[in-house]
């Protein structure tokens, strides 16, 4: 039987290669580092928050591969070769904002701001992925994003308004 | 979190075979990941299967085989989930968030681990399950969101996935691969009631792997999925059940009842399904079911209201399976 | 100096997008753990994991074994003394128990630990390896147990916490009926969504630079003043984007000394970010209280006499009251009262302000036993209260006129946006399908505190205004209604401001907490801005070149970028005045002092000390007033309440910007739903710690949880508060929601829960 094992040396830092908003990283790190830790750390990128570490909150969402994920329960090793976008990667050419930016600005849909990359993250994936098509599915498709200051109707509005007339009352 | 020897593997056989103690599988990550940064869990291994090829989820005699990796939202997403299996789906997305939906797998949540917080941190000096002859915080402590059946003197930690009650209620027996082979055993029977080892979980032997759920073909496509929690959503249940019920002529032909919220482990029901079967599919052979289904519960004070909440959760999820008005 | 000329208000009070808004969706708002210091070391903070006790040891070996570490640092450390700090609120709460001083553990969580390392990583992974012997003694970790004989039971009295007016007890005996309830409410913990985290540089052995997240710029220097003998204007404060505060961010905590102690002994910067559950541990909480009441009515309904006995928890050695008994004394008309406060120690750390301290436990209390006393009187609830209002003309407490009161108004728009006349009495006779519908609603008032401000407006040469404050926008709006109001005092494009906050060495101002920052700050902008325009007004008028020469001051106005002759197009750009002075650029700088406050405020705040006018002046009785209403949806079998629609109707005087003072009274509101049915901290029996110190259960609210929330605002000025007539929209919201939520849950179930959180197993 053949199959394929890459076993990591058991101590100092260790390789991993990944595609962050569309570059080529190569670093070094220590195995438990999470993904969020080496974006905000290593990476310099720290549109995406911490706010708990442990998968509660949702400040630092990201997309891997396509797809919202977690990046505080994300082991940063299991990213090798993986895309990985982040809050940075929104705005278009010449800085233009993501049209979901620049509703969250018009609806006023946070007030600290610290939780609003993981909210935007989520909230792109949502209209993305045809979860806007009410106020009821915007919100429970949200709701693993929490926001303190409590924009909560503020950012259903937001996605609503990007999601235009696919947003229909429930 | 404390460091570990980090191996990533392409296939099953390179996962299996690793020494069951202190060795983990990585996949979904957000139950390993989260309790070995509580210092929870601490492996010497940790086992990367992200890349491995099980994520496929295929028709099956009749019924369906999900790949141990596919994710939650993989399946609730699924046609033959949402066609066959309506409470699994219903389950799934009444599970924790999008995001956690997205990263972890079927296999991972069946091997989820309890929410009990004398469980979850390590500052607290007596829980069984973590530290075996420390005794149990939560009974005599703060347990309103522990369990009422299938508890233990040593511990009433509940089991915490609404995915695995659905998969109970529809029989899913799980692949586990071994370095000797591969066996299958029903989710029922691999959670294991806490007894007097609440540290031991699950029929895993040494070096296994999941490898795939598969659920045989349904006794009715009309399963419900019913959660009550105290929040709206991202939050375990307080109660919950999945039913599935097969009516012919106003008769219950057959019948699954399983509960979350409530047990030590996923908790099917067979008194329940007992009164159900052969019964008239009307609200007084719903409340008997119900009332049969929580004539074991064992309550401490603070959990007591579960006996009557789950009673209503069970009724009113029969009620919407079998289409009866309230 | 030249007479006011006129400047039409384009900006003040319209509905302007955050200024900050590009920078916060983009990622590149900066906050506290996300600056680039050279060098740094990472430090990770350990708590106790007992109540109360002593630290036998604390062994390090294993922890110092880890590749990357470089030191541990306790009360084992030599050379860490720190000097006490002195008298409230200089070193408010937080710097009662300071770290590593001794080895005496008094209270759950308290920091007597720190790990600093090369990485993030080595640090938490040695903070494991940390082999710590305790000697517990006893504890008492709750409000409950401490009533029950704890022997630290404080009956200590601050003269603010007791109020006796008329003869309640004679009141009581004469009244036509008489009611008896008590309320709980427990301890909750803030949450901002940022974490606690501080970075630390020294620059020599006397100066310190600190990146941290806070809502007092002047509270770190102060505590390092007197803890250390630094010279507070060595101390550099570095914090322009906040992650949310909520009162918690307002003093400074033992964790700042940590990280400023491990910089020093290291002698490189060291960034030390709180984990979530520290966020429960030494940074404060709302404190639990108990408002137990005895009211008597009149025949006709009306308050005859309130006695009040109130208990707070507060921490082993410090006092923070949480005034829960402050609502009451006010509110209603009612001349006979008594209000006893009692203060109760327990190990459970400081307690500290959070969003409307004491009102919003008080107002649980007040507004549900308000709801039972109208069923009492057979009243509707809001017919009832307006029978008890307190006319605009005598507060019931200081028997002062009221600055600007239209409660009545609240009460009118409130109930008809929401619909109220529709409601029919009877608990539980409202359903949608088999869904029982209740509506509740409730009274919100909150007191105005000011305080003396500080700001410069300056002209720079390519024409863009700068304004600096060395004070907050933790997520309140604070960089955009100063640039509105900087905007429309110089008539120039809001885009051409540029305002600077979060600055020690930016113009000092007083803490953001009791709903001042915007009046206060805002005030001191507008003198900075105006005088600025004033005195380029005179440079102008005074210019033989100008075409502004020989104008008459009164006939100018600001517009355009520069001055101008109203209605004409005659008068030049600033930039213009500016270019004829040879500088290249000109300031501003002013100070004000609040109606009622004094010279001794300023100077006060000059110190770095707090700064706060009260409510009550010797001339007016001046809050915020509101009416809140609420509808529930609750399943007949689940009991599981939620909150489909909420309408506040708020006199919170002139409102700046309408966008953002609206999402701060419906985030307020939120944090009403949260309080009422959500917000609990656990403390185990048997060890004294916290059981959901993290946010998967110490549960707030999530988008699903949220219905329909709408804020009603008067916007009438109160000039009794301040020339711009501001009175502050942060925290009125939350003050009367959490009863608002509970009498609709009464009225939906007919079940009357006198605690909160309000949930189903009390339901059932």
């Amino acid at each position: 039987m053949t199959h394929s094992v890459w076993e990591a040396p058991e101590t100092g830092e260790l390789p991993l290669s990944l595609t962050v908003n569309g570059v080529q990283r190569h670093l070094t790190l220590p195995v438990q580092a999470s993904l969020l830790d080496t974006l905000r750390e290593r990476l310099h990128l720290t549109g995406t928050k911490k706010g708990c570490d442990h998968g509660q909150c949702g400040a630092c969402t990201v997309l891997v591969d396509g797809q919202t994920h977690l990046s505080c329960l994300t082991l940063a090793l299991s990213c090798e070769g993986r895309e990985v976008r982040t809050v940075e990667s929104l705005a278009g050419e010449g800085g233009a904002l993501h049209p979901m930016q620049a509703a969250f600005i018009e609806h006023d849909a946070f007030q600290c701001g610290y939780c609003t990359p993981g909210q935007l993250m989520s909230a792109v994936a949502c209209v993305e992925t045809g979860h806007a098509g009410s106020e009821g599915e915007i919100r429970e498709f949200m709701s693993g994003n929490l926001c303190r200051c409590a924009a909560y109707p503020q950012i259903v509005a937001a996605v609503r308004s990007v999601a235009g007339g696919q947003g229909e009352q429930p | 979190m404390r460091p570990f020897a980090y191996r990533r593997v392409e296939d099953v056989a390179g996962a299996v075979g690793q020494p069951g103690e202190g060795h983990r599988f990585l996949a979904g990550g957000t139950t390993l990941i989260d309790l070995m940064r509580l210092d929870v869990e601490r492996p010497a291994v940790v086992t990367d299967i992200t890349r491995v090829p099980l994520a496929e989820i295929t028709e099956h005699e009749g019924g369906v085989r999900i790949g141990a990796l596919a994710s939650m939202t993989q399946v609730a997403e699924h046609g033959l989930i949402a066609e066959r299996y309506p409470a699994l789906r219903e389950a799934l997305l009444a599970s924790a968030s999008q995001q956690l939906r997205n990263m972890a797998s079927m296999g991972g949540n069946v091997m989820q681990r309890t929410r009990c917080p004398y469980f979850r941190d390590v500052a607290f000096p007596s829980c069984n399950k973590r530290d075996p002859g420390s005794g149990c915080g939560a009974r005599a402590g703060h347990h309103r969101k522990q369990a009422i059946l299938g508890t233990s003197g040593a511990c009433i930690a509940e089991h915490a996935s609404d995915a695995s009650v659905a998969l109970v209620a529809y029989d899913a027996v799980l692949t586990l691969q071994g370095p000797g082979g591969e066996r299958e055993v029903p989710l029922r029977e691999f959670n294991l009631l806490p007894g007097d080892t609440p540290q031991v979980e699950h029929d895993l032997r040494e070096g296994e792997l999941i490898t795939a759920l598969t659920l045989p073909a349904p006794i009715a496509r009309s399963g419900v999925y019913l959660k009550i929690r105290d929040r709206q959503s991202y939050e375990f249940a307080l109660s919950s059940a999945a039913v599935v019920l097969r009516v012919e002529g106003g008769i219950i032909g057959a019948a699954r009842v399983a509960l979350g919220g409530v047990g030590t482990v996923p908790w099917r029901s067979p008194e329940a399904e007992a009164a159900l079967t052969g019964q008239p599919a009307t609200l007084e052979t719903f409340q008997t079911a119900a009332r049969a289904a929580l004539a074991g519960a064992e309550p401490l004070e603070e959990n007591a209201f579960k006996v009557p909440l789950t009673e209503r959760v069970i009724v009113r999820a029969l009620m919407q399976a079998a289409g009866v008005d309230a | 100096m030249t007479t006011q000329g006129s400047h039409p208000q384009k900006y003040v009070g319209a509905r302007v997008s955050r200024v900050d808004g590009p920078a916060k969706v983009r990622g590149e708002a900066t906050y506290t753990a996300e600056f680039e210091v050279p060098n740094l070391a990472h430090a990770v903070l350990v708590s106790a994991t007992i109540a109360h006790g002593r630290i036998r040891k604390i062994g390090d070996e294993a922890a110092r074994a880890v590749p990357g570490v470089l030191d541990v640092l306790s009360h084992q450390t030599p050379g860490l003394d720190l000097k006490d700090v002195k008298g409230y609120p200089r070193g408010p709460a937080g710097t009662a128990i300071l770290p590593f001083q001794n080895g005496e553990v008094l209270f759950r969580g308290q920091p007597i630990a720190v790990v600093v390392a090369e990485s993030l990583e080595a640090a938490r992974h040695a903070a494991l390896l940390l082999d710590i012997e305790y000697a517990p003694d006893d504890f008492r970790a709750t409000l409950e147990e401490g009533r029950r004989g704890w022997p630290f039971i404080d009956k200590k009295k601050p003269r603010q916490l007791q109020h006796s007016r008329g003869d309640a007890s004679r009141a009581l005996k004469d009244a036509a009926t008489t009611f008896e309830a008590s309320y709980d409410t427990p301890v909750q913990h803030h949450n901002p969504m940022e974490m606690h985290a501080v970075i630390a540089a020294w620059d020599g052995e006397d100066r310190l630079t600190l990146y941290e997240p806070t809502q007092w710029m002047q509270s770190a220097p102060g505590v390092l003043a007197q803890t250390l003998g630094l010279d507070p204007d060595h101390v550099h404060v570095i914090s322009p984007f906040v992650g949310g505060g909520f009162g918690n961010k307002a003093t400074t905590w033992p964790h700042l000394l940590v990280t400023v102690l491990a910089a020093r002994v290291l002698g490189r910067p060291v960034k030390l970010v709180l984990t979530r559950a520290q966020m429960f541990a030494a940074v404060g909480y709302r404190a639990a209280t108990r408002t137990s009441y005895r009211v008597g009515l009149d025949a006709g309904g009306q308050l005859a006499a309130v006695d009040l006995q109130a208990e707070s928890q507060t921490g082993p050695v410090d006092l923070f009251p949480e005034q829960v008994g402050n609502v009451a004394k006010m509110l209603y008309a009612n001349e006979n009262m008594d209000l006893t406060h009692t203060m109760i120690r327990t190990h459970a750390g400081p307690n500290i302000m959070m969003r409307a301290p004491g009102e919003a436990p008080g107002s649980f209390g007040l507004e549900v036993l308000m709801d039972e006393l109208a069923e009492k009187a057979g009243l509707d609830p809001l017919a009832f209260r307006r029978l008890n209002h307190a006319p605009e003309n005598q507060d019931p407490e200081s028997g002062l006129p009221y600055s600007s009161k239209h409660l009545l108004e609240c009460y009118e728009r409130g109930a008809a946006a929401f619909g109220w006349a529709r409601r029919t009495p009877q608990p539980g006779s409202m359903r949608d399908g088999r869904t029982l519908i209740g509506w509740g609603m409730a009274t919100a008032v909150y007191p105005v505190y000011t305080s003396a401000a500080t700001a410069r407006a300056r002209l720079c040469g390519d024409g863009r205004i700068e304004i600096e404050a060395g004070s907050h926008d933790i997520g309140t709006g604070t960089y955009s209604i100063l640039a509105q109001i900087a905007a429309d005092e110089l008539g120039v494009d809001i885009g051409q401001v540029g305002v600077k906050l979060g600055d020690s060495r930016l113009p000092k101002n007083g803490y953001s907490g009791g709903s001042r920052t915007a009046g206060s700050v805002g005030s001191a902008v507008q003198a900075a801005a105006s005088g600025l325009r004033q005195e380029l007004a005179d440079l102008a008028l005074g210019a033989p070149e100008s075409p502004l020469h020989g104008a008459a001051p009164v006939d100018l106005e600001a517009r355009d970028g520069g001055l101008y002759v109203k209605g004409s197009d005659r008068g030049e750009r600033y930039t213009t005045i500016l270019k004829r002075t040879g500088r290249d650029q000109y300031d501003a700088y002013r100070e004000t002092i609040p109606n009622g406050g004094s010279e001794k405020d300023l100077e006060k705040l000059k110190q770095g000390q707090e700064s706060s006018v009260e409510a009550v002046t010797e001339r007016y009785a001046r809050y915020s007033f509101g009416a809140v209403f609420a509808e529930v949806r609750v399943d007949p079998d689940f009991l599981t309440p939620r909150v489909s629609r909420l309408v506040g109707a708020f006199d919170i005087g002139k409102v700046l910007n309408a966008k953002t003072a609206e999402s701060q009274l419906t985030g307020g509101m939120i944090w009403g739903v949260s309080a009422a049915l959500h917000e609990v901290t656990h403390t185990d029996p048997r060890t004294g710690l916290i059981l959901n110190s993290n946010l998967a259960d110490y549960h707030v609210p999530v988008n699903a949880d949220i219905g329909e929330v709408q804020a009603i605002m008067l916007d009438y000025p109160d000039y009794h508060v301040s020339a711009m007539g501001v009175r502050g929209a942060g925290e009125i919201g939350i003050v009367g929601t959490a009863a608002a939520v509970a009498n609709a849950v009464y009225h939906a179930t007919g079940k009357r829960v006198r605690e909160t959180p309000i949930t189903l197993d009390k339901l059932l």
